[in-house]
């Protein structure tokens, strides 16, 4: 009996699982993560660092022309790194002192990676 | 003393809720999007009753004492992603008027007035779903004071011209 891609219906996705090639796409990545609690009923950030692999890009054209109209100006970036990091959509993420928020995430954890769209915060001048 | 917090704190008792289902209204904090109880005090505004000013002696020379007396506006949304917020609403009301209530409000120095309850209505349409809001606002009646040191008619330089 043959096998093929026809016994697989057309509604099967067939992502192979990247995980083992990916680090050597990747590179060691340091940063911090800010999270939000409450505490004594108020919010406050709490300031997690991590050490993973990963590798960030700047958006292309074609996805930067589909973000609202006003944000395009704004410094977005993919970020694909290991499954071990915890991120969720509106932490923050500081880079080199520079503070991104998490904009958008894609869990492909079994696949062995996920995918986040951060974008860079408004830069405020510091008080003297 | 914080007023708002002891708020939150006499809810949070009388309702049995965990540290994640009420806080100080913050626009940092994103609505949780499961279907529990969520409840958000906030402040809105307060009027002077009274503004007091007095001078005392004491060891550290002249001293002035004052205090701001208030009568403040402060509003708790009940919100959920379900109709949980509907049957939740009363019980708020009568956790402020409860006897553990009653026993914050006299440790702490303030009143929360019993007959200024407001429910309104504030559900709306947020993305896919309704968001079951009630916003109760009530009054409530506390103090605020200070101690500093002030100077002495003594510590004035003063020039004084004679004919001699």
């Amino acid at each position: 009996m043959i096998i093929n891609a026809r016994n697989k219906g057309l509604n099967y996705v067939g992502l192979p699982q990247v995980g083992e090639v990916l680090p050597g796409w990747f590179q060691p990545l340091q940063f911090d993560i800010i999270t939000k609690t409450l505490v004594n009923y108020e919010v406050e950030e709490v300031i997690v660092p991590v050490k993973t692999m990963g590798v960030r890009q700047p958006f292309t054209s074609q996805k930067l022309a589909i973000k609202p109209e006003g944000q395009r100006a704004w410094n977005w970036e993919t970020l694909h790194c290991l499954p071990n990091v915890p991120l969720k959509i509106d932490d923050k993420v500081i880079f080199d002192n520079k503070t991104y928020r998490v904009m958008n995430k894609w869990d492909w954890s079994e696949y062995g990676y996920i995918e986040v769209e951060i974008c860079q915060g408004y830069e405020m001048s510091e008080e003297s | 003393m914080e007023p708002i917090k002891e708020i939150c704190k006499i809810i949070q008792k009388q309702l049995d809720l965990t540290d994640k289902q009420i806080w100080i209204y913050n626009q940092k904090r994103d609505i949780p999007n499961d279907f529990g109880v969520y409840y958000v005090v906030n402040y809105l505004g307060q009027r002077i009753i009274g503004n007091v000013r007095k001078e005392f002696e004491s060891n550290q020379g002249l001293m002035e004492y004052q205090s701001v007396h208030n009568l403040a506006n402060y509003q708790i949304d009940v919100l959920s992603r379900g109709n949980g917020a509907r049957s939740e609403r009363d019980k708020v009301i009568m956790a402020l008027n409860s006897t553990y209530s009653q026993q914050v409000q006299e440790a702490n120095g303030f009143q929360i007035a019993r007959n200024s309850f407001q429910v309104t209505n504030t559900s709306e349409v947020e993305g896919v779903a309704e968001i079951s809001r009630y916003s109760i606002s009530f009054n409530v009646t506390y103090m605020s004071e200070m101690t500093k040191s002030i100077d002495f008619y003594d510590t004035f330089s003063k020039e004084v011209i004679t004919e001699a």
